[in-house]
């Protein structure tokens, strides 16, 4: 009895100590949500949130007694961040419409003063006495110490949208998915659906357009071209508004050397802001143009005689010139690629033929349909990047078209292997075909060009040897149309530029979504006006069944790690996200790095709960890419200002220097006279 | 969870076969104090009530609890050990996907501790017992929980009982597999169901294969080491009790086992070893709710080991 007493005394004396120990070495420090809401705030210490300071209003809000939305200089963009840190529905700020805005000078009402010249610290607005002055829009910081300087008041501050790569994505929650699920983003709902490691195995989605027709969609009136290069940002249009062009005129230079062509004749009628597809939404500065319907042609560029004997540069000039872009989905100039590719001296050309993505057929009838081109264009690419073979990758689901390209290859007597690949999602990814035809493995983060491959779709192959053998310009694809909201899926040939709703109309059920690419990494749009590009594969409307379930909680079942070709883990990424956990910054681990996620989705379509993974990762990538912009742009604001303060100094200094030097020579001048004076008395 | 529930069906059918209506009772009580307690504690915190109702989780844990406790029980038991496992193993975590603790364990251990008494007197499980506990006399116990002579003079210890109090010899039959008492075919078709069950879950790649497997290595390998000293033959192990239903669906739960495929192992094997440990050689008849909740609490330590041990071959 006594040493029970005695014992159990000893083991409570021990978990005390244990338990002291533990409260002291672990103690929670303050709450860590203040501290990530004190770092959205812009740190201006203003007190327009009636607090005084940032601090203290990051600590209200923690604990709940204010609103998210008090911050006017953050602006909209700090209550959202704040709203989507703490998964509550974000409320605009009463006084901000704007988000990010730069100066602007009315040019009738400028006397050339000059005075907002000094005004501007980092040196973005330029002019001279009596002349006109203007704003570098891309350097202004917004900062609107301008504004005050004008004495003419004709300064304004002008709203405008951030470049497509610094677009954030909205971070889904159950709540917002649940409001608006037409704006849901992630896979449809597919039926047969079997987890695999590092993949999915999906069935039955493509049956519905691969038997469909394969036609070409009539001309329409307005065609739509965004004007933007592959990086998201915008070009110029070397056509005015009012000029007419003809089908192949070039009407933007773009960026590296890779042209717009109008893909019809007409006549420009405005260029201005439209929507087009993006996961974050929003406009861009688009070309339009009203189709006159004759669709005569621009001079053709002349054939190449012999291309397989042609220099590689003429090749990829004429490439280059054609304006052909990656038909896969990501819309890369081809002949960029297949530069790099040149340049780090690749062996192998994989022809990409998988189109992993559910719904999709267009590669796979184009396969049926143009083999023969398919595989000049292929020959002409390793010809212009300097590979010697060229592998052709099919899936093992869709033995026609392994048949027509074989039976081309044979006869145009071209050494080209074709090799079928399983039909697990996703092979088709440019980073997963590599090792299944060659054997190589892309090591993470890294392109198919650092193991001596490159990857051409088969669209984009047919596009090359058009451009090349005919002079063609590329402003036409097959884009697949189905969907269980579509009444005839099939396979169209449609000119780039043009709107949606002239291929899908009004097809579909209310509170469906249309699904801009496959079936799984497709964006939902809610604007059925935005324009085809050269990267939309596909166009899915989808019915009521096919639409995603409400989101459930997550049970760590792990089928998500399981199933992520990368071998991340999803749902860990996820609660982190959700949770605002180092959210823009680079990650702690490996595995729950979302910059290595490849937006594949197949997470999602395994996941029991319906949780929109996906979209929660690209959030994060989105967030991450931008806060890197915002500070490649901080440290140029700050090295303009930095270059401002020193070129002052010194002109302070040439002043000084040029006082001193007159009151010396005033001096002298005066010990002269002195001195002569001396001498005449 | 609606294809574990239904997957959990077989072997509730035969427990309602062997032992009659007291085990639908119990799920009853179990399922009805659950979801008035999930009910309430999503209201009070402010969450909406329907979705997490309908996903199932909780008639799971009913059922699991309802199949885990004697069949005659005073209704309040399994109705404390539903409302416990919603309250204590789920909710005050944050509810479903968030729970450290299989609650279901949770709830079963609570009345383990509490009333050891009542639940520890099984019937002896025959197929024709639910003829010989009448209907009625089960549902007056079940109400009022006046012990009916009747069932007094049926319940007694069951075999797992006897092993730790008495030893492995104590047992009737002469010690080979159960193999001559007359209870052995019967507590043979309870397993076949959890077995068949969990082979549905496996198929489909509901459960990850490497849970059940580890348990019942876990088990047969303990097992077959403390038969060195005196311990009850391996198949004795895996065939009684709660072994089967713990490997296939308690273990199973993805939500209170590790991440990490290594961890799963070693996880699900240790509640195997732990169990066997505490069925041998300490007092508790049936060791697995404890196994289990001890490993649930290690469950994230298994995975960050596994996890930086990874990382540091790589």
């Amino acid at each position: 009895m006594f040493s029970a007493v005695l014992t159990l005394t000893a083991i409570a004396g021990l978990c005390g100590v244990g338990l002291g120990a533990a409260g002291r070495r672990l103690a929670a420090q303050r709450d860590p949500v203040v501290g990530h809401i004190d770092e959205l705030l812009p740190q201006t210490q203003c007190g327009q949130c009636g607090y005084p300071g940032c601090r203290p209003y990051a600590e209200a809000v923690a604990a709940g007694e204010a609103a998210t939305n008090l911050c006017t200089p953050g602006g909209n963009a700090t209550a959202r961040a704040i709203a989507d840190l703490l998964q509550v529905d974000p409320e605009p700020v009463a006084d901000d419409n704007t988000g990010p805005a730069v100066a602007f000078i009315d040019e009738s009402q400028c006397i050339g003063c000059t005075r907002c010249l000094p005004a501007c610290p980092v040196d973005a607005i330029v002019g001279a006495q009596r002349q006109v002055h203007t704003v570098l829009a891309d350097e202004c910081t917004g900062c609107r110490l301008c504004v005050e300087a004008c004495p003419m008041d004709c300064i304004t501050m002008e709203s405008v949208e951030p470049p497509l790569n610094a677009r954030i994505r909205p971070l889904p929650t159950p709540q917002s998915t649940a409001a608006r699920p037409e704006q849901r983003p992630g896979p449809l709902r597919h039926q047969q659906v079997q987890p695999r490691r590092r993949g999915v195995a999906v069935a039955g989605a493509k049956d519905r357009s691969r038997s469909g027709p394969i036609g070409s969609l009539a001309l329409p009136a307005q065609l739509v071209l965004p004007l933007l290069d592959h990086t998201g940002a915008e070009v110029a249009a070397t056509v005015a508004v009012g000029e007419h062009v003809r089908r192949g005129t070039r009407v933007s230079e773009g960026r590296s050397g890779v042209p717009l062509h109008a893909p019809t004749s007409g006549v420009v009628s405005a260029i201005e802001r439209r929507p087009i597809v993006h996961p974050a939404g929003g406009t861009a500065a688009c070309l339009i143009l009203e189709a006159d319907g004759a669709d005569c042609r621009e001079t053709a560029m002349p054939p190449i005689e012999a291309p397989l004997q042609a220099e590689p540069d003429t090749l990829l000039r004429r490439i280059a010139d054609a304006g052909v872009r990656g038909m896969g989905g990501a819309a890369f100039p081809s002949a960029l690629k297949l530069a790099d590719a040149a340049r780090s001296g690749v062996d192998t050309l994989v022809v990409n033929g998988v189109e992993c993505d559910t719904y999709l057929t267009c590669d796979e009838s184009l396969l049926r349909l143009r083999a023969e081109a398919i595989i000049d264009g292929a020959r002409i690419a390793a010809r212009a990047c300097g590979a010697e073979r060229i592998l052709m990758a099919v899936k093992d689901t869709a033995p026609e078209a392994a048949a027509a390209a074989e039976a081309a290859i044979e006869a145009a007597e071209a050494n080209i292997q074709v090799v079928r690949v399983g039909g697990d999602y996703p092979a088709g990814n440019e980073r997963h075909i590599v090792y299944p035809t060659t054997g190589r493995t892309v090591p993470a983060g890294a392109r198919p060009p650092a193991v001596g491959v490159v990857c051409q779709n088969v669209s984009t192959l047919d596009a090359i040897h058009r451009a090349v053998h005919q002079g063609e310009p590329s402003v036409e694809r097959l884009v697949t149309v189905t969907g269980g909201g579509i009444a005839e899926p099939g396979n169209y040939w449609v000119r780039v530029g043009t709107p949606l709703t002239e291929l899908i109309g009004e097809a579909g059920t209310p509170g469906c979504r249309t699904i801009v690419g496959g079936g799984i990494m497709g964006t939902p749009i809610t604007d059925r006006r935005v324009p085809l590009t050269h990267g939309m594969n596909g166009v899915v409307v989808e019915s009521a069944d096919e639409a995603p379930l409400f989101e459930q909680p997550c049970i760590s079942c792990g089928r998500c790690a399981e199933v992520c070709p990368e071998g991340l883990q999803p749902f860990e990424m996820a609660r982190r996200i959700r949770a605002g956990v180092g959210v823009g910054e680079a990650a702690e681990h490996i595995d729950i790095d979302p910059m290595r996620c490849t937006g594949c989705s197949s997470c999602e379509l395994v996941c029991p709960s319906s949780i929109p993974l996906a979209a929660i990762t690209g959030h994060a990538r989105d967030a991450v890419r931008s806060r890197m912009r915002e500070r490649e742009q901080a440290e140029r604001a700050r090295q303009r200002h930095e270059a401002r303060q020193a070129r002052e100094a010194r002109r302070q200094r040439e002043k000084e220097e040029a006082r001193r030097r007159k009151r010396e020579a005033m001096a002298a001048k005066a010990e002269q006279n002195r001195s002569s004076e001396t001498t005449e008395g | 969870m609606g294809l574990v529930l239904l997957a959990l069906l077989p072997g509730a059918g035969v427990m309602v076969w062997l032992f009659g209506v007291g085990v639908l009772l119990n799920i009853a009580a179990a399922l009805g104090a659950g979801v008035a307690a999930e009910a309430l504690t999503l209201r009070l915190r402010g969450r909406p009530v329907g979705p997490a109702l309908a996903d199932g989780s909780t008639p799971l844990a009913a059922l699991i609890i309802g199949i885990a406790l004697p069949p005659l029980l005073p209704f309040w038991i399994p109705a404390l050990a539903g409302a416990l496992a919603v309250l204590l193993g789920k909710q005050v975590y944050g509810g479903l996907g968030q729970n450290i603790f299989n609650p279901a364990m949770v709830g079963y251990l609570a009345v383990v501790l509490a009333f050891p008494q009542a639940v520890s007197l099984w019937p002896a499980p025959e197929p024709a017992l639910g003829a010989a506990i009448p209907a009625a006399e089960a549902l007056q116990y079940f109400l009022t929980g006046g012990l009916a002579p009747i069932a007094d003079a049926m319940t007694h210890a069951t075999p797992l009982d006897r092993l730790a109090t008495e030893g492995f010899a104590a047992l009737p039959g002469d010690g080979g597999l159960l193999g001559q008492t007359q209870a052995a075919g019967a507590w043979l078709w309870l397993g076949g169901a959890f077995l068949l069950g969990g082979a549905f879950l496996l198929t489909l790649r509901i459960i990850d294969w490497r849970l059940p497997l580890g348990v019942l290595a876990g088990t047969a390998a303990t097992a077959a080491l403390l038969q060195l000293g005196d311990g009850a033959p391996v198949l004795f192990h895996l065939l009684s009790g709660a072994t089967l239903l713990v490997a296939f669906f308690i273990a199973t739960d993805p939500v209170s086992a590790p991440r990490e495929p290594t961890a799963r192992l070693i996880y699900a094997a240790l509640i195997g070893v732990v169990a066997l440990v505490i069925r041998e050689l300490g007092g508790h008849p049936d060791g697995f709710a404890f196994a289990v909740l001890m490993l649930n609490a290690t469950a994230p330590l298994l995975d960050y080991v596994v996890r930086r041990s990874a990382g540091e071959a790589a």
